[in-house]
């Protein structure tokens, strides 16, 4: 009877340490979160340079985020090259809007890795609405302390199915991130730049080594965020198939 | 006429110049081709630009061609303007209107009628519509009624309806055309898994390059690696092709080509699958489309290339098939081209 109360007691305390370790990690995230955007809706400005494999610039690209509460996100394309193009996230669904047609096409969430940065990699802002969290233990990270973290997927339709997140242990600022791909193959890698190394408030970018592609570099800058509800009818596909004007 | 189109297209670039809340952009770009009938060169510049609700794109070209000599174009792709009142959206004007969601072919495409499968993508030129179109969270109306143009040459009303279930979306098509009669279709594309997307089309109409009871269909699907592979795969039905006994009858072949540039499809049946790839700013892709009914067939080779503002693309069709086949007859039999657009 004492070994079965004490096996009982063992299992509770299990279970406790594993619920505060969830707990933990959920609230790890929502910090990390806090540094890449700040409200639940918001317009961001980005841009992205690209690097070929030996190091010499490449491309140079801009978009205009609109990340909205209940997981959705349009991606305005800005630069020449496909300005007027359009990408609209509704939970796990996708569409790419091309501005000389009428016609939204529903893209699958391997599609949405196609490009140097993703869509995926531009549009999501926060991990703790796609991602369950898990502390694996407290690591060093070059000079500073950090706290590692696997992050699995929630959904279906995210970019990647699994995320390695190394987080400052003091702040919880984001450091740098492995991204790994629904076969389980490592496909990027991050390391995220915070406006102030010493005392981070926001992340300003970040640099993204693809590992499918000969260690390409891309990096991806946050020029601006604000606070900006857009109306309903901005997320229907069919409205933005009209190419109405976005501003 | 063309005067006044041209006009049009520059006073777009004039007019982004002078005003700052003018969108404009286009490209321009420089392409030659070879063919089985001989060379061509086009250097042609596309224009777009929007102030308040008013729309406009344009294309000036000067063409090349080694048996017609020198030719200059220039149209008007798009001018139309648009509102919005009491919760609907309204526009008038000369527009692009594509539906349906074939890649190879669109049966329900039923007021652009755009032709598919082209080697470079094309700048459509709209049609003459009023349209009438309302949006709700997960579905939206689209109501048209359309000119009589030089490729269109009848009044027609058309619709669409749009519904968002889950991870498909579905469609349903109607139009009724002052000559041709009623049609109705439907077409759906789902997201199967995280890399298929299926996709299926259906359209009956009564009347099409003057067949009646017309059947279309379409089936298919686009696959892509995260190895950035993208596959597509689809076969097609198109009832308003000619029959097999209409190209088993020699009376009739002739009249058949001459009609062949209007026709979507010169075989009722086809198959068509297209393979790429995309890797650090390349994209070669290799399709083919096969008529079962003759086992004649096209087979397109390209390689593009996308840098910040300029794109490259590089290209092969070849058109073959068994004698007597309706690609073997064809008066092209292969076509090289090469093309390089500046994007601004």
């Amino acid at each position: 009877m004492t070994s079965l109360l004490r096996a009982l007691a063992a299992a509770g305390l299990a279970l406790c340490a594993w619920h505060a370790n969830a707990a933990d990690a959920t609230a790890l995230l929502k910090a990390a979160d806090r540094y890449r955007i700040a409200g639940d809706d918001m317009q961001v400005e980005v841009q992205i340079d690209t690097t070929k494999s030996d190091g010499s610039p490449d491309k140079q690209r801009r978009y205009t985020t609109f990340s909205q509460s209940g997981h959705r996100s349009l991606v305005l394309m800005q630069s020449p090259a496909e300005r007027g193009q359009k990408v609209l996230m509704l939970g796990d669904d996708f569409w790419l809007l091309m501005p000389s047609s009428q016609r939204p096409l529903r893209i699958t969430p391997t599609q949405k890795l196609l490009g140097d940065a993703s869509t995926g990699d531009v549009a999501t802002m926060r991990w703790s609405d796609d991602y369950t969290a898990e502390v694996v233990g407290e690591e060093r990270c070059g000079e500073v302390a950090c706290i590692h973290l696997v992050l699995t997927a929630a959904r279906k339709g995210v970019t990647y199915q699994r995320i390695g997140l190394w987080v400052g242990a003091a702040r919880h600022e984001p450091l740098r991130a492995d991204l790994y791909v629904q076969s389980e193959k490592l496909a990027k890698q991050a390391r995220f730049v915070m406006d102030r190394p010493d005392a981070p408030t926001a992340m300003t970018g970040m640099v993204l080594t693809d590992q499918l592609a000969n260690g390409r570099e891309t990096r991806v800058q946050y020029l601006s965020r604000k606070a900006r509800s857009v109306p309903e009818a901005w997320l229907n596909p069919m409205y933005l198939a009209r190419n109405p004007s976005l501003e | 006429m063309n005067g006044a189109k041209t006009l049009i297209a520059a006073s777009l670039l004039a007019a982004s110049a002078a005003h700052a809340d003018v969108e404009a952009g286009g490209q321009v770009r420089l392409r030659v081709d070879d063919q089985t009938t001989g060379r061509n060169a086009t250097a042609e510049a596309e224009l777009r630009g929007r102030w308040r609700a008013v729309t406009a794109s344009g294309t000036l070209a000067h063409g090349w061609s080694q048996h017609a000599g020198d030719t200059d174009l220039s149209r008007v792709n798009e001018l139309y303007a648009a509102g919005e009142a009491a919760g609907w959206s309204f526009a008038a004007g000369r527009r692009i209107v594509s539906w349906d969601v074939g890649y190879g072919f669109r049966p329900n495409d039923v007021v652009q009628q755009e032709r598919r499968r082209t080697l470079l993508p094309v700048l459509l030129q709209g049609k003459a519509v009023l349209q009438a179109e309302w949006f709700g969270a997960d579905e939206a109306w689209s109501l048209v009624a359309v000119d009589p143009t030089s490729s269109s040459k009848e009044h027609a009303f058309a619709a669409r309806a749009w519904r968002r279930v889950g991870a498909a979306d579905w469609h349903a098509y109607a139009r009724q055309g002052e000559d041709t009669g009623p049609s109705l279709g439907t077409a759906v594309s789902w997201v199967a898994n995280d890399a298929t997307e299926v996709h299926a089309s259906v359209r009956y109409a009564h009347e099409v390059n003057g067949r009646v009871h017309v059947p279309q269909a379409l089936a298919g699907f686009t696959w892509t690696g995260e190895n950035k592979v993208g596959v597509i795969g689809e076969v097609w039905y198109d009832g308003s092709a000619p029959s097999d006994a209409e190209w088993a009858d020699p009376r009739s072949v002739r009249g058949l080509f001459t009609q062949a540039s209007a026709l979507q499809n010169l075989r009722r049946r086809s198959v068509f699958v297209r393979l790429s790839w995309t890797h650090e700013g390349w994209e070669p892709s290799l399709d083919h489309l096969w008529l079962p009914s003759d086992r004649s067939h096209t087979t397109t080779a390209a390689l593009g290339w996308q840098g910040d503002r300029l794109r490259v693309d590089v290209g092969v069709r070849r058109l073959g098939g068994p004698a007597g086949s309706v690609m073997a007859a064809s008066p092209v039999n292969h076509i090289g081209y090469a093309a390089a657009t500046w994007s601004f």
